[in-house]
Protein backbone atom coordinates (compact mmCIF):
# COMPACT_ATOMS: atom_id res chain seq x y z
CA UNK A 1 0.00 0.00 0.00
CA UNK A 2 1.23 3.46 -0.87
CA UNK A 3 0.78 4.78 2.61
CA UNK A 4 2.05 8.25 1.85
CA UNK A 5 0.90 10.54 -0.90
CA UNK A 6 3.43 12.02 -3.33
CA UNK A 7 2.76 15.35 -1.78
CA UNK A 8 3.45 14.16 1.76
CA UNK A 9 6.66 12.48 0.64
CA UNK A 10 7.88 15.55 -1.20
CA UNK A 11 7.16 17.73 1.83
CA UNK A 12 9.28 15.35 3.90
CA UNK A 13 12.07 15.63 1.34
CA UNK A 14 11.74 19.40 1.59
CA UNK A 15 12.02 19.02 5.34
CA UNK A 16 15.38 17.33 4.97
CA UNK A 17 14.39 13.65 4.89
CA UNK A 18 16.23 13.10 1.64
CA UNK A 19 15.82 9.32 1.75
CA UNK A 20 12.13 9.81 0.96
CA UNK A 21 13.16 10.88 -2.53
CA UNK A 22 13.96 7.21 -3.12
CA UNK A 23 10.27 6.36 -2.82
CA UNK A 24 9.35 9.05 -5.31
CA UNK A 25 12.06 7.76 -7.63
CA UNK A 26 10.60 4.26 -7.44
CA UNK A 27 7.18 5.61 -8.27
CA UNK A 28 8.14 7.76 -11.21
CA UNK A 29 11.45 6.92 -12.81
CA UNK A 30 9.92 4.59 -15.38
CA UNK A 31 7.27 7.03 -16.39
CA UNK A 32 9.83 9.83 -16.66
CA UNK A 33 12.09 7.58 -18.69
CA UNK A 34 9.18 6.87 -21.05
CA UNK A 35 8.52 10.60 -21.35
CA UNK A 36 12.10 11.39 -22.35
CA UNK A 37 12.51 8.33 -24.50
CA UNK A 38 9.44 9.17 -26.58
CA UNK A 39 10.78 12.67 -27.02
CA UNK A 40 14.43 11.94 -27.74
CA UNK A 41 14.44 8.37 -29.06
CA UNK A 42 17.65 7.95 -27.14
CA UNK A 43 17.98 5.63 -24.16
CA UNK A 44 21.19 7.03 -22.70
CA UNK A 45 20.08 10.62 -23.01
CA UNK A 46 16.76 9.71 -21.43
CA UNK A 47 18.46 8.09 -18.46
CA UNK A 48 20.63 11.16 -17.98
CA UNK A 49 17.60 13.40 -18.15
CA UNK A 50 15.68 11.31 -15.58
CA UNK A 51 18.65 11.54 -13.25
CA UNK A 52 18.74 15.30 -13.77
CA UNK A 53 15.07 15.63 -12.88
CA UNK A 54 15.79 14.12 -9.47
CA UNK A 55 18.91 16.24 -9.04
CA UNK A 56 16.76 19.29 -9.74
CA UNK A 57 14.05 18.14 -7.35
CA UNK A 58 16.68 18.06 -4.62
CA UNK A 59 18.15 21.37 -5.63
CA UNK A 60 14.80 23.15 -5.71
CA UNK A 61 13.06 21.27 -2.91
CA UNK A 62 12.72 24.49 -0.92
CA UNK A 63 10.45 25.92 -3.63
CA UNK A 64 7.95 23.06 -3.36
CA UNK A 65 4.71 24.40 -1.94
CA UNK A 66 2.60 21.29 -2.09
CA UNK A 67 -0.45 23.17 -3.30
CA UNK A 68 -0.67 21.45 -6.66
CA UNK A 69 -0.07 17.89 -7.80
CA UNK A 70 3.47 16.65 -7.26
CA UNK A 71 3.55 15.14 -10.76
CA UNK A 72 2.71 18.49 -12.35
CA UNK A 73 5.65 20.04 -10.54
CA UNK A 74 7.89 17.14 -11.51
CA UNK A 75 6.89 17.20 -15.17
CA UNK A 76 7.38 20.93 -15.20
CA UNK A 77 11.03 20.31 -14.36
CA UNK A 78 11.20 17.44 -16.84
CA UNK A 79 9.92 19.70 -19.61
CA UNK A 80 12.44 22.40 -18.78
CA UNK A 81 15.26 19.88 -18.81
CA UNK A 82 14.12 18.54 -22.14
CA UNK A 83 13.88 22.08 -23.54
CA UNK A 84 17.47 22.78 -22.39
CA UNK A 85 18.66 19.53 -23.88
CA UNK A 86 16.86 20.25 -27.13
CA UNK A 87 18.34 23.73 -27.43
CA UNK A 88 21.81 22.44 -26.68
CA UNK A 89 21.65 19.64 -29.19
CA UNK A 90 20.37 22.03 -31.82
CA UNK A 91 23.26 24.41 -31.16
CA UNK A 92 25.67 21.55 -31.55
CA UNK A 93 24.22 20.90 -34.98
CA UNK A 94 22.51 17.76 -33.82
CA UNK A 95 19.22 17.64 -35.58
CA UNK A 96 16.65 15.22 -34.46
CA UNK A 97 15.38 13.48 -37.53
CA UNK A 98 14.64 10.06 -38.78
CA UNK A 99 18.26 9.39 -39.76
CA UNK A 100 19.39 9.94 -36.23
CA UNK A 101 16.65 7.73 -34.93
CA UNK A 102 17.68 5.10 -37.41
CA UNK A 103 21.27 5.30 -36.30
CA UNK A 104 20.21 4.54 -32.76
CA UNK A 105 18.11 1.68 -33.82
CA UNK A 106 20.90 0.14 -35.86
CA UNK A 107 23.49 0.69 -33.18
CA UNK A 108 24.06 -2.72 -31.63
CA UNK A 109 25.90 -1.26 -28.68
CA UNK A 110 22.84 0.75 -27.74
CA UNK A 111 21.01 -1.20 -25.10
CA UNK A 112 17.73 0.19 -26.24
CA UNK A 113 17.80 -1.60 -29.56
CA UNK A 114 17.59 -4.90 -27.78
CA UNK A 115 14.56 -3.81 -25.86
CA UNK A 116 12.57 -2.84 -28.86
CA UNK A 117 10.91 -6.00 -29.92
CA UNK A 118 8.39 -5.17 -32.50
CA UNK A 119 8.61 -3.36 -35.74
CA UNK A 120 5.43 -1.62 -34.69
CA UNK A 121 7.25 0.20 -31.93
CA UNK A 122 10.08 1.15 -34.23
CA UNK A 123 7.74 2.60 -36.73
CA UNK A 124 5.73 4.42 -34.12
CA UNK A 125 8.82 5.92 -32.54
CA UNK A 126 10.12 6.90 -35.97
CA UNK A 127 6.84 8.54 -36.82
CA UNK A 128 6.90 10.35 -33.48
CA UNK A 129 10.33 11.77 -34.20
CA UNK A 130 8.98 13.40 -37.36
CA UNK A 131 6.49 15.45 -35.40
CA UNK A 132 7.34 18.91 -34.12
CA UNK A 133 8.54 18.95 -30.51
CA UNK A 134 5.30 20.58 -29.34
CA UNK A 135 3.11 17.95 -30.97
CA UNK A 136 5.33 15.13 -29.78
CA UNK A 137 5.24 16.42 -26.25
CA UNK A 138 1.48 16.73 -26.01
CA UNK A 139 1.06 13.23 -27.40
CA UNK A 140 3.58 11.80 -25.00
CA UNK A 141 1.86 13.41 -22.06
CA UNK A 142 -1.67 12.44 -23.02
CA UNK A 143 -1.29 9.13 -24.79
CA UNK A 144 1.88 7.61 -23.40
CA UNK A 145 1.85 9.09 -19.91
CA UNK A 146 -1.94 9.02 -19.79
CA UNK A 147 -2.04 12.31 -18.01
CA UNK A 148 -5.45 13.94 -17.57
CA UNK A 149 -6.33 16.87 -19.80
CA UNK A 150 -6.67 19.08 -16.76
CA UNK A 151 -3.16 18.24 -15.66
CA UNK A 152 -1.73 18.79 -19.14
CA UNK A 153 -3.59 22.08 -19.31
CA UNK A 154 -1.99 23.15 -16.01
CA UNK A 155 1.43 22.04 -17.13
CA UNK A 156 1.33 23.69 -20.55
CA UNK A 157 -0.67 26.67 -19.35
CA UNK A 158 -3.46 26.08 -21.85
CA UNK A 159 -7.19 25.59 -21.55
CA UNK A 160 -8.50 22.05 -21.55
CA UNK A 161 -10.24 22.49 -24.87
CA UNK A 162 -7.04 23.88 -26.40
CA UNK A 163 -5.30 20.73 -25.16
CA UNK A 164 -7.91 18.55 -26.85
CA UNK A 165 -7.57 20.45 -30.12
CA UNK A 166 -3.79 20.08 -30.05
CA UNK A 167 -3.99 16.39 -29.29
CA UNK A 168 -6.32 15.91 -32.20
CA UNK A 169 -3.99 17.76 -34.58
CA UNK A 170 -0.97 15.83 -33.35
CA UNK A 171 -2.71 12.47 -33.69
CA UNK A 172 -3.91 13.35 -37.15
CA UNK A 173 -0.42 14.29 -38.29
CA UNK A 174 1.11 11.25 -36.64
CA UNK A 175 -1.27 9.03 -38.56
CA UNK A 176 -0.27 10.58 -41.89
CA UNK A 177 3.45 10.19 -41.10
CA UNK A 178 2.94 6.68 -39.83
CA UNK A 179 1.13 5.59 -42.99
CA UNK A 180 3.81 7.13 -45.15
CA UNK A 181 6.57 5.31 -43.26
CA UNK A 182 4.58 2.09 -43.39
CA UNK A 183 4.31 2.31 -47.17
CA UNK A 184 8.02 3.12 -47.43
CA UNK A 185 9.09 0.21 -45.27
CA UNK A 186 6.92 -2.20 -47.23
CA UNK A 187 8.60 -1.01 -50.44
CA UNK A 188 12.15 -1.54 -49.15
CA UNK B 1 -11.56 21.89 -39.63
CA UNK B 2 -12.81 24.09 -36.86
CA UNK B 3 -11.48 23.77 -33.33
CA UNK B 4 -14.86 22.85 -31.87
CA UNK B 5 -15.02 19.73 -34.03
CA UNK B 6 -11.52 18.69 -32.96
CA UNK B 7 -12.23 18.91 -29.27
CA UNK B 8 -15.50 17.03 -29.86
CA UNK B 9 -13.71 14.26 -31.73
CA UNK B 10 -11.12 13.95 -28.95
CA UNK B 11 -13.93 13.42 -26.45
CA UNK B 12 -15.65 10.98 -28.81
CA UNK B 13 -12.47 8.92 -29.08
CA UNK B 14 -12.10 8.95 -25.31
CA UNK B 15 -15.73 7.94 -24.91
CA UNK B 16 -16.38 10.86 -22.60
CA UNK B 17 -19.12 12.63 -24.57
CA UNK B 18 -22.24 13.53 -22.65
CA UNK B 19 -25.53 12.53 -24.25
CA UNK B 20 -26.06 16.08 -25.42
CA UNK B 21 -22.59 16.40 -26.93
CA UNK B 22 -22.99 12.98 -28.51
CA UNK B 23 -26.08 14.30 -30.33
CA UNK B 24 -24.08 17.31 -31.43
CA UNK B 25 -21.34 15.00 -32.67
CA UNK B 26 -23.77 12.88 -34.68
CA UNK B 27 -25.29 15.99 -36.17
CA UNK B 28 -21.91 17.20 -37.39
CA UNK B 29 -21.28 13.77 -38.89
CA UNK B 30 -24.63 13.89 -40.73
CA UNK B 31 -23.89 17.40 -41.94
CA UNK B 32 -20.52 16.27 -43.20
CA UNK B 33 -18.41 18.49 -40.92
CA UNK B 34 -16.88 15.45 -39.26
CA UNK B 35 -15.75 12.53 -41.41
CA UNK B 36 -16.14 9.20 -39.63
CA UNK B 37 -13.43 7.76 -41.85
CA UNK B 38 -10.96 10.21 -40.45
CA UNK B 39 -12.17 9.64 -36.90
CA UNK B 40 -11.76 5.89 -37.25
CA UNK B 41 -8.27 6.26 -38.67
CA UNK B 42 -7.31 8.32 -35.65
CA UNK B 43 -8.81 5.74 -33.31
CA UNK B 44 -6.68 3.14 -35.03
CA UNK B 45 -3.59 5.29 -34.56
CA UNK B 46 -4.39 5.70 -30.92
CA UNK B 47 -4.75 1.95 -30.50
CA UNK B 48 -1.28 1.49 -31.94
CA UNK B 49 0.03 3.83 -29.29
CA UNK B 50 -1.83 1.96 -26.57
CA UNK B 51 -0.36 -1.33 -27.75
CA UNK B 52 3.17 0.00 -27.88
CA UNK B 53 5.42 -1.42 -25.20
CA UNK B 54 6.75 0.98 -22.63
CA UNK B 55 10.44 1.58 -23.10
CA UNK B 56 12.35 0.49 -20.00
CA UNK B 57 15.47 2.06 -18.55
CA UNK B 58 18.58 0.03 -17.78
CA UNK B 59 19.68 -0.93 -14.26
CA UNK B 60 22.22 1.86 -14.44
CA UNK B 61 19.51 4.47 -13.94
CA UNK B 62 18.59 3.20 -10.48
CA UNK B 63 22.21 2.66 -9.52
CA UNK B 64 23.19 6.18 -10.53
CA UNK B 65 20.22 7.64 -8.74
CA UNK B 66 21.02 5.97 -5.43
CA UNK B 67 24.66 6.99 -5.68
CA UNK B 68 23.54 10.57 -6.24
CA UNK B 69 21.07 10.39 -3.34
CA UNK B 70 23.66 9.00 -0.97
CA UNK B 71 26.09 11.76 -1.88
CA UNK B 72 23.42 14.37 -1.34
CA UNK B 73 22.58 12.90 2.07
CA UNK B 74 26.15 12.84 3.29
CA UNK B 75 26.68 16.37 1.96
CA UNK B 76 23.59 17.52 3.84
CA UNK B 77 24.77 16.01 7.13
CA UNK B 78 28.22 17.55 6.66
CA UNK B 79 26.69 20.96 6.12
CA UNK B 80 24.57 20.55 9.22
CA UNK B 81 27.58 19.65 11.37
CA UNK B 82 29.87 22.35 10.10
CA UNK B 83 27.54 25.21 9.63
CA UNK B 84 29.74 28.22 9.30
CA UNK B 85 29.80 30.89 11.98
CA UNK B 86 28.40 33.51 9.66
CA UNK B 87 25.66 31.25 8.36
CA UNK B 88 24.72 30.58 11.95
CA UNK B 89 24.63 34.28 12.72
CA UNK B 90 22.67 34.94 9.58
CA UNK B 91 20.16 32.23 10.38
CA UNK B 92 19.79 33.38 13.96
CA UNK B 93 19.47 37.04 13.26
CA UNK B 94 17.76 37.28 9.92
CA UNK B 95 15.82 34.03 9.72
CA UNK B 96 12.86 35.38 11.67
CA UNK B 97 11.31 38.53 13.02
CA UNK B 98 12.57 37.56 16.43
CA UNK B 99 16.09 37.32 15.10
CA UNK B 100 15.85 40.70 13.43
CA UNK B 101 14.69 42.28 16.67
CA UNK B 102 17.36 40.46 18.65
CA UNK B 103 19.86 41.88 16.21
CA UNK B 104 18.43 45.32 16.84
CA UNK B 105 18.90 44.87 20.57
CA UNK B 106 22.42 43.56 20.07
CA UNK B 107 23.31 46.64 18.00
CA UNK B 108 21.83 48.84 20.67
CA UNK B 109 23.82 47.15 23.44
CA UNK B 110 27.04 47.29 21.45
CA UNK B 111 26.37 50.93 20.65
CA UNK B 112 25.77 51.60 24.28
CA UNK B 113 29.06 50.18 25.47
CA UNK B 114 30.92 51.78 22.64
CA UNK B 115 29.53 55.17 23.53
CA UNK B 116 32.03 57.49 25.15
CA UNK B 117 29.59 59.72 27.06
CA UNK B 118 28.68 57.13 29.58
CA UNK B 119 26.77 58.33 32.64
CA UNK B 120 24.07 57.20 35.01
CA UNK B 121 21.08 58.87 33.44
CA UNK B 122 22.03 57.62 30.02
CA UNK B 123 22.40 54.16 31.46
CA UNK B 124 18.86 54.06 32.80
CA UNK B 125 17.59 55.63 29.61
CA UNK B 126 19.24 52.90 27.65
CA UNK B 127 18.00 50.25 30.00
CA UNK B 128 14.53 51.49 29.32
CA UNK B 129 15.17 51.35 25.62
CA UNK B 130 16.30 47.76 25.87
CA UNK B 131 13.19 46.85 27.83
CA UNK B 132 11.07 48.61 25.23
CA UNK B 133 12.76 46.64 22.49
CA UNK B 134 12.23 43.37 24.34
CA UNK B 135 8.64 44.28 24.86
CA UNK B 136 8.17 45.01 21.19
CA UNK B 137 9.90 41.80 20.31
CA UNK B 138 7.68 39.79 22.62
CA UNK B 139 4.50 41.36 21.28
CA UNK B 140 5.53 40.81 17.69
CA UNK B 141 6.39 37.21 18.49
CA UNK B 142 2.97 36.64 19.95
CA UNK B 143 1.57 37.65 16.58
CA UNK B 144 3.71 35.23 14.56
CA UNK B 145 2.12 32.55 12.37
CA UNK B 146 4.22 29.79 13.87
CA UNK B 147 3.11 28.23 17.15
CA UNK B 148 6.73 27.77 18.21
CA UNK B 149 7.45 31.46 17.75
CA UNK B 150 4.38 32.40 19.75
CA UNK B 151 5.42 30.01 22.51
CA UNK B 152 8.83 31.66 22.56
CA UNK B 153 7.08 34.99 22.82
CA UNK B 154 5.18 33.84 25.90
CA UNK B 155 8.39 32.51 27.39
CA UNK B 156 10.12 35.80 26.78
CA UNK B 157 7.51 37.65 28.82
CA UNK B 158 8.93 36.07 31.97
CA UNK B 159 12.00 38.28 31.54
CA UNK B 160 9.87 41.40 31.48
CA UNK B 161 8.27 43.21 34.42
CA UNK B 162 4.68 42.06 34.84
CA UNK B 163 3.76 45.50 36.13
CA UNK B 164 4.05 46.59 32.55
CA UNK B 165 0.57 46.90 31.18
CA UNK B 166 1.62 46.32 27.59
CA UNK B 167 3.09 42.97 28.53
CA UNK B 168 0.10 41.77 30.53
CA UNK B 169 -2.33 43.04 27.90
CA UNK B 170 -0.48 41.13 25.21
CA UNK B 171 -0.48 37.98 27.34
CA UNK B 172 -4.18 38.28 28.04
CA UNK B 173 -4.92 38.75 24.34
CA UNK B 174 -3.01 35.54 23.74
CA UNK B 175 -4.69 33.76 26.65
CA UNK B 176 -8.14 34.61 25.38
CA UNK B 177 -7.70 34.50 21.63
CA UNK B 178 -4.78 32.35 20.49
CA UNK B 179 -5.75 29.53 18.12
CA UNK B 180 -3.46 27.05 19.83
CA UNK B 181 -4.38 25.57 23.21
CA UNK B 182 -0.69 25.06 23.94
CA UNK B 183 0.03 28.73 23.49
CA UNK B 184 -2.97 29.68 25.62
CA UNK B 185 -1.81 27.29 28.34
CA UNK B 186 1.67 28.79 28.21
CA UNK B 187 0.17 32.27 28.56
CA UNK B 188 -1.79 31.07 31.56
CA UNK B 189 1.27 29.67 33.29
CA UNK B 190 3.19 32.86 32.49
CA UNK B 191 0.47 34.90 34.19
CA UNK B 192 -0.24 32.62 37.16
CA UNK B 193 2.75 33.71 39.32
CA UNK B 194 1.34 37.25 39.27
CA UNK B 195 -2.08 36.67 40.80
CA UNK B 196 -1.15 39.13 43.57
CA UNK B 197 -1.49 41.84 40.99
CA UNK B 198 -5.20 42.81 41.03
CA UNK B 199 -5.31 43.50 37.28
CA UNK B 200 -3.86 40.08 36.51
CA UNK B 201 -6.18 38.42 38.99
CA UNK B 202 -9.23 40.14 37.51
CA UNK B 203 -8.11 39.32 33.97
CA UNK B 204 -7.81 35.66 34.83
CA UNK B 205 -11.29 35.55 36.33
CA UNK B 206 -12.69 37.25 33.23
CA UNK B 207 -10.90 34.74 31.06
CA UNK B 208 -12.85 31.75 32.46
CA UNK B 209 -15.93 32.58 30.41
CA UNK B 210 -13.86 33.04 27.27
CA UNK B 211 -12.29 29.60 27.28
CA UNK B 212 -13.94 26.91 25.21
CA UNK B 213 -11.31 24.23 25.48
CA UNK B 214 -11.81 21.78 28.41
CA UNK B 215 -8.06 21.84 29.03
CA UNK B 216 -8.12 25.56 29.62
CA UNK B 217 -11.26 25.46 31.73
CA UNK B 218 -9.76 22.84 34.00
CA UNK B 219 -6.40 24.62 34.21
CA UNK B 220 -8.12 27.84 35.22
CA UNK B 221 -10.22 26.00 37.80
CA UNK B 222 -7.07 24.54 39.33
CA UNK B 223 -5.47 27.94 39.49
CA UNK B 224 -8.53 29.49 41.11
CA UNK B 225 -8.54 26.78 43.78
CA UNK B 226 -4.90 27.47 44.42
CA UNK B 227 -5.44 31.18 44.92
CA UNK B 228 -8.83 30.64 46.57
CA UNK B 229 -10.54 33.23 44.43
CA UNK B 230 -14.19 33.28 45.39
CA UNK B 231 -15.11 35.70 42.61
CA UNK B 232 -14.40 32.92 40.13
CA UNK B 233 -17.26 30.78 41.45
CA UNK B 234 -19.84 32.82 39.58
CA UNK B 235 -17.93 32.30 36.32
CA UNK B 236 -17.65 28.58 36.88
CA UNK B 237 -21.33 28.30 37.64
CA UNK B 238 -22.05 29.85 34.29
CA UNK B 239 -19.85 27.25 32.62
CA UNK B 240 -21.75 24.53 34.49
CA UNK B 241 -25.00 25.80 33.00
CA UNK B 242 -23.68 25.72 29.47
CA UNK B 243 -24.80 22.67 27.50
CA UNK B 244 -21.60 22.46 25.47
CA UNK B 245 -19.40 22.10 28.56
CA UNK B 246 -18.34 18.43 28.66
CA UNK B 247 -19.56 16.34 31.61
CA UNK B 248 -16.04 15.53 32.85
CA UNK B 249 -15.23 19.24 32.95
CA UNK B 250 -18.44 19.92 34.88
CA UNK B 251 -17.43 17.36 37.50
CA UNK B 252 -14.01 18.96 37.90
CA UNK B 253 -15.56 22.41 38.11
CA UNK B 254 -18.00 21.32 40.80
CA UNK B 255 -15.13 19.87 42.80
CA UNK B 256 -13.17 23.09 42.38
CA UNK B 257 -16.08 25.23 43.52
CA UNK B 258 -16.37 23.07 46.65
CA UNK B 259 -12.69 23.49 47.33
CA UNK B 260 -12.84 27.27 46.99
CA UNK B 261 -15.87 27.50 49.28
Amino acid sequence: MDSLSDNALMLQVKDGQLDKLGLLFERYHKSLYGFFYRLTSDGDTSEDLVQNVFVRILKYKHTYQGDGKFTTWMFHMARNLFADHYKKSKRMGYKEDVEVTDRYFKDDVNAESTRIHTEELDLLQKAMSHLSVEKREILVLSKFQEMRYKEIADLLELTESAVKVRIFRALKELRVIYEKLETQSSIY
Amino acid sequence: MEDKYMSLITDYIDGTLTREREKEFQQYVTEGHILMEEVNAIIEMQQKIELAEDPLPSEALSENFYVMLEEAQSRASRVEKHEGFFELLNRLFFGSTTGKLAFGIAVLVVGFFAGSNFNGSKYSELNQQITDMQEMMMISMLEEESVTERLKGVQMSSELPMTNEKVTDALFTTLNNDRSTNVRLAALSALSPYTDNPTVREGLIQSIAKQESPLMQVALAELMVEIQESKSIEEFKQLLEKEETPEEVKTTLKESIDKIM
